[in-house]
């Protein structure tokens, strides 16, 4: 690991960990994230007993050589975008932890946890009421977005 | 005990600077310092951290057999771990670069067989085709060697052309030829072939001149006989004038006689007839002696034609008409040679005979030149006699004149005369 910034150590152990000891519903594409480590693909699955259950996401994860300072870049992508009133139909994700409330002490898998909570108190299933509007008009990327965190309760 | 700072997910070791926050999390320091800058809170709860409100601690760490620093321990163990992965990574790399590589190779090597397969077909098609081409070359060089054969044989052709020209071509032609002809060899060819052709032209020319003279001298003996004919022509017609003459006088005496004696018979009877003819016949006056002159003339004179003289050179003329008449004449002389050799007794009767049949079978004679008029009937006493009986008597005073008159000569000399005329009126 000589010759690595900080930022790249704490990814590759990230990585390692998550590959290693995966947490329940969560899989890494590790040859992706190996090919380049600031870009990540994770695949999670909808919790048992929610409404997501047996759907099966794309995550992916953007991050800056500033990591774990700045937040990662996180994004459902692929053919199934969950439908979810923090979850925008162009994959964006309204969640705090991701901009405001990030913390270095959070990390890849403690994000993908935090999404799969926020999927399963969902009661349900429904897109952003701005959906239509915010699609049209956003950046590509959701971190330049000014999220209102109005709804704490998922 | 392995405590780690969670902004660097590093093992803490002995010589790590650790800060401690007054919530009590402990980062490293340029962690802590780094995330205090952007945001004064604690990064594992969120409570409110200033640079002043930080504070660092120490460890006191005890070397127990070199297991002192389990924080590096794990690091170094971390970082091999990772290293070995990539070395696991790389081994799988490169297998596979290398199973692709051996496809690659085995492909090549296919490809390899299939071109050198293909080379030895081209090598086979490449000798095949030195062959051909050296099979061509030798056909080019025996085209070649024609192509020279037919321009020698052209230019002979030219050359025998040429000559043609010189032989049988205008003087301008030969002039123009020679003009253009520079070739000191095919000239000394047209030579040769003039020289040949002059020697044959003046075989030839001697030939024609034996040819013209035999004719030349054949045309002077034409001419001769001709003359002859001619002289011979004159003659003859010159003593038929005479004879003409002659027999006029005769006529006219005898018309005079008779139209005396009629005179007399219708003055007295007819008993006289008789003596009265017979002193007709006495008193003639037709000279019967001219006409054995006129034979011996003819004997005379025929003979000298019949030996035509070859030797002439004076005479020029050559005809058909001069051959034919030599032809006639010959002839001519046959018949008229023939007759004497016969004898004058056999002669006197055939003459008569031949008159009398002329006589009998028609009433014409001939006149002596070349003409022919009705037999002159003497005038009978009685015009209520039958033809017959008038013919018959016309006979009788035939035969009595004939009596008369014995002469077997002229008799000749007549019926000559007259066959003679006969054959040239038919």
């Amino acid at each position: 690991m000589a010759g690595m910034s900080p930022s790249e150590r704490r990814l590759q152990k990230e990585l390692m960990s998550l590959v290693k000891e995966p947490p329940p519903g969560v899989s890494v594409d590790p040859d992706i994230a190996e090919r380049n480590l600031l870009h990540w693909i994770i695949d999670i699955r909808g919790a048992a007993g929610t409404l997501y259950e047996g759907e099966r996401f794309q995550l992916q994860f953007k991050f800056s050589n500033k990591y774990p300072f700045d937040s990662p870049e996180v994004t459902f992508v692929g053919q199934n975008i969950p439908v979810h009133p923090h979850v925008y139909s162009n994959g964006h994700i309204c969640l705090s932890i991701l901009t405001d409330d990030w913390s270095p002490a959070l990390s890849v898998q403690s994000v993908c946890l935090s999404i799969m909570s926020m999927l399963s108190s969902c009661k349900e299933k429904q897109r952003p009421p701005d959906n239509a509007f915010y699609v049209k008009t956003c950046n590509k990327n959701p971190k330049k977005t000014k999220w209102w965190y109005h709804d704490d309760s998922v | 005990m392995n405590i780690n700072c969670v902004i660097c997910s590093e093992f803490f070791n002995a010589s790590a600077e650790v800060f401690a926050t007054k919530c009590g999390h402990v980062f490293h320091y340029p962690c802590l310092i780094n995330w205090i800058e952007r945001s004064k809170t604690c990064p594992q709860c969120r409570h409110k951290t200033t640079e002043q409100s930080i504070h660092r601690i120490f460890f006191n760490i005890q070397n127990i057999d070199g297991n002192s620093d389990m924080g590096a321990m794990l690091n170094k163990i971390d970082n091999l771990e990772y290293q070995n992965r990539m070395l696991d990574k790389d081994v799988k790399n490169y297998k596979e670069k290398n199973s692709s590589l051996k496809k690659q190779n085995d492909l090549l090597r296919q490809e390899v067989r299939s071109v050198e397969a293909s080379l030895k077909a081209y090598e086979m098609t490449i000798i095949s085709l030195k062959e051909q081409i050296s099979y061509f070359k030798s056909k080019s060089k025996e085209s070649e060697k024609l192509t020279t054969e037919i321009v020698n044989l052209k230019n002979t052709i030219k050359n025998m052309e040429n000559a043609h020209i010189a032989i049988n071509g205008t003087r301008d032609q030969v002039n123009e030829m020679l003009r253009n002809e520079a070739d000191v060899e095919s000239l000394a060819i047209y030579g040769a072939m003039l020289k040949k052709a002059l020697i044959e032209t003046e075989s030839k020319k001697k030939e024609v001149d034996h040819a013209l003279k035999k004719s030349q001298s054949e045309a002077s003996r034409y001419r001769k006989e001709v003359h002859n004919l001619e002289t011979t022509y004159t003659q003859i017609k010159r003593e038929l004038e005479h004879l003409k003459i002659s027999t006029d006088n005769e006529k006219q005496y005898l018309r005079s006689k008779i139209s005396e004696l009629n005179d007399k018979l219708t003055a007295r009877n007819s008993n006289h007839d008789n003596t009265s003819l017979k002193r007709v016949a006495q008193e003639s006056p037709v000279n019967y002696t001219k006409t054995p002159k006129l034979t011996k003339l003819k004997e005379s004179d025929i003979p000298a034609s019949d030996k035509p003289d070859v030797e002439s050179p004076y005479l020029q003329l050559k005809s058909n008409v001069g051959i034919g008449y030599g032809q006639f004449l010959n002839a001519k002389y046959i018949s008229s040679k023939d007759l004497p050799k016969e004898g004058a007794s056999k002669l006197k009767t055939s003459a008569k005979t031949d008159i009398l049949q002329t006589n009998k079978q028609s009433n014409v004679c001939y006149n002596g030149l070349g003409g022919s008029s009705k037999d002159d009937v003497f005038p009978s006493p009685k015009s209520s006699q039958t033809s017959t009986s008038k013919r018959k008597k016309i006979t009788c005073t035939k035969n009595k004149f004939k009596r008369l008159a014995p002469s077997a000569s002229a008799c000749t000399k007549s019926s000559d005369i007259s066959e003679m005329f006969v054959s040239l009126s038919g």
